[in-house]
């Protein structure tokens, strides 16, 4: 019996594994792809006494060497063992799927095309051209419906057909334009004399080597030599001088190619035009979309701030009214200074911000249930990708406005090692939930009445110190590009309430959680150190803290921030809620018993010192569970001390630039 | 026809109102004068997105009176961010209501920037 063998390529999501299925039954087996522990499947099925072994290659959009995936589609396809290649197409997507179609045909693989969910594409009204679309590409096209098993027996008569007829396709070319062309016939040229590398097509592995693919660049080095190899080199560097960027221009004439093949075959469809396809003009837009993003984003810092604000007072009047009464009814001074300046003020002064907290959760959750959240993914990837940032870097630094520990554990999602890197040493700068009650805290006291506005600068601020980071650290330390994004954008919706709310849950209850642990042992701490060895009622200025603050004052006081501010950093290292909750300890009982912790704030500084405080706040490490994940992710004591060390300095340059320039327009103004 | 005229007009009509209020609202945030209940209350960002949606409405007009699906794009975009505004600038209100219960202090914050945060 002659046997086959017949990969299925295709995107995520497109019935791949249900087109597996229906090909072959039960009968299939599971492994992992040699080397790595990415799933292989592998079935067979007879058809016309030939048996089909029928590998299932992992869902990609491309096949670049960007991520693991892509590598092992890629190299199986070029290995040669699969006669046919089966490209699983959502027919509902032709735009997107055929990106992979046609690197297929350039890689000259001998390809079939399952045009899957046609069943979906009928209720969208889509009629699809399939003789069209099948001379367009020049390889057979077969509808199926996978999960109900429609066109299952044509496809397997078009994969015995091309493996028994067409054993060698002349297939379609993408036209890349004069210029571009003759550099490619430059490269092909070079490849042409050498016999290891006649298995592969050799227009695809110049159009790769000028795209900089570096995995094919170095199949051509080892097959080629040094001085051909130079060569080629030269060539990218001719076309380096004529595109801004290579891997856009050639993806752009490729869905040049794709609009027209599309425009051809769809036929008789309506123009009708969904919720999404509208929105999507404008969320996607390069300017309205990033404008709207932003816009977006101070509504969300507005709702955070404003509507928590009476809830905000509530709990605080309840926590002034618990500390009164235990300063009342605890006759013991050591326990009642204990508990009503270390615990309850400490403490409550982390807790008045729990609905803060849980309103920019609820608020980021129902962006992200809405589907708008890959929409911001798109806009920022533009810059991001310039910047030199991947972009799959925007979950993690969207996950590092909840916490940077789980955004820094996300970035395990980026393939490559030095995106993962530079990503993870910017995660830091991304403002977490935790410092947001040293936003609200000061801005409520000095920035009344523009409270939102100025915690949105704090966050634009962080973004704006990690597009600095990341041009520091792509120009002098992780040096090379960033992999480009491959999104895929799921239709807006209603959010679900229930999916809210229970997201909002997950995330606020861990700050809460936190209060009572990490928080609360911070604070007795800080009420022990702040409050001995004079005992309590005696002065704080002759506390161990004081010592401690004093020594390390003379540093900040460029800034104007006294040994209290100085201490509260210091103690933030463990974690950054503890920033307010030491605030509370040490101001609160500064003034007698009608200060508040507000009042003593606002008769010691300055709006300007404040803004520098929060800046400074926002800069330095977030906390020491970042620090051991950044060590955990990165391996790396030395890379755990460079984040350590830059993320201080940062924080003290920035927040003497801005007293420094603050002081100066003061003074120009006046 | 008609209804793209309608709908054209519309959003004329409201891109102009939020175009002639944020101007205003971002220029008496500059002046040191008062600020005036009629006007919003969230500082020169909210003056700049009452300009974006303004603009939004605007640049919807000359693409819905050729019949263009763009030109209904951004006048939804224009109406969700305008209805999102104006409910967080609600919310507001009424959290600046309960908060008076809840201080004591004297709740003035009726203002009409939430009538223009949802057209319909």
């Amino acid at each position: 019996m002659k046997k086959c063998v017949v990969a299925l390529a295709g995107n995520p999501n497109v019935g791949k594994t249900a087109l597996f299925n229906a090909l072959t039954g039960a009968r299939h087996h599971v492994g992992n792809w040699p080397g790595v522990t990415v799933e292989k499947r592998v079935g067979w099925f007879r058809y016309r006494g030939v048996k089909y072994e029928v590998v299932d290659l992992p869902g990609t959009y491309s096949l670049g060497s960007y991520s693991l995936d892509e590598r092992i589609a890629r190299d199986y396809i070029l290995s040669g063992e699969a006669a046919v290649v089966v490209d699983v197409v959502d027919s509902t997507n032709l735009h997107r799927n055929l990106y992979l179609t046609l690197q297929l045909l350039e890689m000259g693989a001998n390809v079939v095309v399952a045009l899957n969910m046609m069943d979906e594409a009928e209720q969208k009204g889509l009629k699809i051209d399939i003789k069209r679309l099948s001379s367009l590409l020049r390889v057979p096209v077969v509808p199926t419906v996978a999960v109900e098993g429609r066109g299952i027996e044509d496809l397997k008569c078009a994969i015995y057909e091309e493996m028994t007829q067409h054993p060698r396709h002349h297939h379609m070319t993408v036209g890349y334009g004069r210029a571009v062309e003759v550099m490619i016939a430059r490269v092909v040229d070079v490849l042409r004399s050498h016999p290891q590398l006649e298995k592969y097509s050799l227009r695809w592995l110049a159009v790769r080597a000028l795209e900089g693919d570096r995995d094919i660049l170095k199949i051509i080095e080892d097959a080629v030599g040094e001085e051909s190899a130079k060569k080629i080199k030269d060539i990218q560097k001719d076309l380096r001088n004529v595109l801004d960027d290579p891997v856009i221009f050639f993806a752009d004439k490729r869905y040049e190619l794709i609009e027209d093949i599309v425009g051809e075959s769809i036929t008789g469809g309506r123009e009708e035009w969904s919720y999404t396809d509208l929105l999507d003009r404008v969320t996607s837009h390069p300017i309205f979309g990033l404008l709207m993003f932003f816009a977006l984003m101070w509504a969300v810092f507005e709702f955070t701030f404003r509507v928590a604000e009476p809830f905000v007072d509530a709990i605080d009047f309840l926590f002034s009214q618990l500390a009164s009464f235990a300063t009342r009814n605890i006759s013991n001074a050591a326990l009642s200074s204990l508990i009503s300046d270390g615990i309850i003020n400490g403490v409550g002064s982390v807790l008045i911000f729990t609905p803060n907290i849980f309103l920019i959760f609820l608020a980021l959750s129902l962006l992200e249930d809405s589907g708008y959240m890959a929409r911001a993914a798109f806009v920022m990837d533009r810059a991001m990708y310039r910047i030199g940032l991947p972009g799959k870097a925007f979950i993690p630094m969207l996950v590092g406005f909840g916490c940077n520990v789980p955004a820094i554990m996300a970035t395990r999602t980026i393939e490559d090692e030095k995106d993962r890197l530079v990503t993870i040493l910017i995660a830091p700068l991304m403002s977490c939930s935790a410092r947001l009650p040293v936003y609200i805290l000061f801005a409520g006291i000095f920035f009344a009445g523009r409270e939102g506005s100025v915690i949105l600068s704090m966050y634009l601020l962080g973004i704006l110190l990690a597009v600095v980071t990341t041009l520091f650290l792509r120009r002098f330390v992780v040096k090379g590009k960033p992999s480009p994004l491959i999104l895929e954008m799921p239709p807006y919706r209603l959010p679900s309430l229930k999916a809210v709310l229970l997201n909002t849950w997950e995330r606020g209850s861990a700050f809460v959680k936190r209060a009572g642990t990490i928080i609360f042992a911070g604070v007795v701490v800080v009420w022990f150190l702040s409050t001995y060895p004079g005992g309590p009622g005696s002065d704080i200025n002759h506390t161990y803290l004081a010592y401690i603050g004093r020594v390390a004052e003379p540093l900040f006081r460029p800034m104007g921030w006294d040994w209290r501010l100085v201490v509260a950093l210091l103690l933030g290292f463990l974690a950054k809620e503890i920033v307010v909750g030491a605030l509370g300890t040490l101001y609160s009982p500064s003034g007698g018993e009608e200060a508040t912790l507000r009042s003593s704030l606002q008769s010691t500084f300055t709006p300007l010192q404040a803004y520098s405080f929060m800046a400074f706040v926002l800069i330095y490490v977030p906390c020491l569970a970042t620090l051991a994940t950044i060590r955990a992710e990165t391996r790396s004591w030395k890379w755990t001390a460079f984040a350590t060390v830059y993320l201080v300095a940062l924080a003290y340059a920035v927040a003497l630039l801005i007293t420094a320039v603050g002081s100066l327009l003061g003074r120009w103004m006046t | 026809m008609r209804r793209s005229l309608s709908l054209a007009a519309s959003s004329l009509a409201l891109g102009i109102i939020y175009a002639i209020y944020g101007v205003i609202s971002l220029l008496s945030g500059h002046l040191d004068t008062p600020q005036h209940p009629l006007l919003p209350r969230g500082g020169v960002a909210l003056s700049l997105i009452m300009l974006l949606i303004s603009s939004l409405y605007l640049y919807s007009v000359p693409r819905l009176l050729h019949d263009d699906l763009e030109g209904l794009s951004y006048l939804l975009a224009a109406l969700i961010l305008s209805a999102i505004v104006g409910t967080v600038q609600m919310l507001s209100i009424g959290a600046d209501a309960l908060d008076s219960l809840i201080t004591g202090e004297t709740y003035n914050a009726w203002d009409a920037d939430i009538w223009l945060g949802t057209p319909s």
